[in-house]
């Protein structure tokens, strides 16, 4: 059965894309048949951050209306045999999307064997944020531990659980995991950042994982490598972490203490 | 198609002053406390004195500048006031509520006569019950219960607001905003596990969470009413 999956969070800059694209590559490195959807109409950037922008020819609104079809608009990424990127128009406007146009294509995508259907939400509680989630089966929530990106988050997990298709139609909720991203355990200890639990009880959203903050993750933007790709780097292991607990794999959370070095470690670079 | 009566609870508003703009201000208020719940709610208005010299063309227009829809009028109207009113297409309503003081007297008398022992417990023909959310209410979110209290079983997140026109109790922390009583109820209360809200309200008597007394911060509290004022009692001290 083709699942939906929404990464979302309401505030912008929080790691929606990057975790689109981390998450989506490794589902489909599973052997999962996936495609990642960009629904940041007019300010594209799922296509950089998967290395493909010069491969783009049609995009989702073309296909909305009716000016390519679905395999014409469909980039097929070069590191997984199973992944597919469906980028945004970059000319168009957001109110170009629509619910009927949106949920055709997902039909099709479904009808065409798609497993994982990763829908990347673009920022703020607008039409095209909204198209995103509304006909998400589960919803990945994106947040920073500061409180602005937390609220937001509080928000747009309100809007799931009122303003989707599931929640319209009463069948079972939106499931929706918590996926901390940029989380540094020294800053916590310090209590200069939210912790876990403080952003726990703001919210009540079961933990899907936590992402360390780390330098690795703009490099590999830049290079428009998915994170998930450098198994070497805290970060992506702990995307990959995530990924297997959104298939159903238990995985203990990792690199979320702060261990201070010791002085030999630290003379001898342990 | 059928013809019946039924009964329904509408907002009046007391008018003791031929001062309109007092009573534009008086629905402001109201408006402004849940704009949603009372654009283009109902309300009647009630003259207190016959003495009252108004203009009720002028009476009807300021009830729908503030977004209310005026459905009669009430209260002490000498004959002249309620012909001036018919001709404006304005019905006169009468009040129930001196009909309601006199069967209450006559149901006291009747009970009196039956043996204790047998008396039955009035069987209430209708009521109107708590209203129950079960789960966390989220930023963005307003639950309000109409005429009865509210009961939340979780937290209510900041940038979520919770009305009743009774009693409000939070199962959980309060961090956005509360308002109880907010159709002008004074006795009505707030119950919550955890007190951090943004703004606390009682009948429209409103304080801020920096108004508020710190060491209630966190706690378990009844927020009420006392002489216009918003008080603060610790929820666990009450034998």
């Amino acid at each position: 059965m083709a699942k939906v999956i929404v990464v979302t969070s309401g505030k912008g800059g929080v790691g929606k894309t990057t975790s689109s694209a981390a998450i989506g590559t490794g589902l489909a490195m599973s052997g999962a048949k996936t495609v990642i959807i960009d629904f940041d109409i007019g300010l594209r950037n799922l296509d950089l951050i998967m290395g493909c922008e010069r491969r783009v020819v049609y995009d989702l609104i073309n296909v909305i209306n009716g000016e390519a079809n679905l395999q014409q608009a469909l980039v097929k990424d070069k590191r997984s045999s199973d992944l597919y990127i469906m980028p945004a128009s970059q000319t168009r406007n957001k109110d170009a999307l629509t619910k009927e146009g949106v949920e055709k294509v997902i039909h099709d995508l479904k009808a065409d064997g798609f497993e994982y259907i990763i829908c990347d939400s673009p920022a703020g509680i607008e039409q095209g944020a909204m198209m995103a989630l509304y006909f998400a089966d589960e919803a990945v929530v994106t947040t920073n531990p500061e409180v602005s990106s937390v609220r937001d988050s509080d928000r747009i997990t309100g809007m799931l659980s009122s303003k989707s298709y599931r929640s319209e139609q009463q069948l079972t909720p939106v499931k929706v995991h918590l996926l901390i991203t940029r989380y540094c355990p020294e800053r916590v200890e310090k209590e200069e950042m939210l912790s876990i639990d403080d952003i726990d009880d703001l919210l009540g959203i079961d933990l899907l994982g936590v992402i360390p903050e780390s330098q690795d993750v703009l490099n590999a933007s830049n290079l428009g490598e998915p994170i998930i790709l450098n198994q070497e780097c805290d970060a992506g292991k702990a995307y990959q972490d995530a990924v297997d607990r959104l298939m159903g794999i238990e995985r203990d959370l990792r690199f979320v203490t702060y261990e201070k070095k010791s002085f030999l470690s630290r003379i001898f670079g342990g | 198609m059928t013809l019946k009566s039924l009964n329904f609870t509408l907002l009046v508003v007391n008018v003791d002053s031929e001062e309109l703009s007092i009573l534009a201000e008086e629905l402001n208020k109201k408006r402004m406390m849940a704009p949603d719940f009372f654009s283009n709610a109902p309300v009647v208005v009630n003259i207190e004195s016959e003495t009252l010299n108004l203009d009720f063309t002028q009476l009807k227009n300021v009830v729908s500048e503030q977004g209310f829809l005026l459905v009669g009028i009430s209260g002490e109207l000498s004959e002249p006031q309620k012909e001036l009113i018919n001709t404006q297409n304005i019905a006169v309503l009468r009040s129930s509520r001196r009909h309601a003081a006199k069967a209450a007297v006559k149901t006291e008398q009747e009970q009196q006569q039956v043996p204790a022992a047998e008396a039955e417990p009035p069987v209430l023909s209708s009521y109107i019950k708590t209203k129950i959310h079960t789960g966390r209410v989220r930023s963005g979110q307003q639950i309000y219960a109409k005429e009865c209290d509210l009961v939340i079983n979780g937290d209510v997140g900041a940038g979520a607001e919770v009305i009743a026109d009774g009693n409000i109790h939070i199962y959980g922390a309060l961090r956005g905003k509360a308002l109880a009583g907010a159709m002008g109820d004074q006795s009505a209360s707030i119950f919550c596990q955890a007190l951090s809200p943004e703004l606390v309200s009682i009948a429209g008597v409103y304080k801020l969470s920096d108004d508020l007394a710190h060491e209630f911060a966190g706690k378990s509290s009844i927020v009420s009413l006392q002489d216009e004022q918003i008080v603060l009692t610790n929820l666990s001290q009450i034998n």
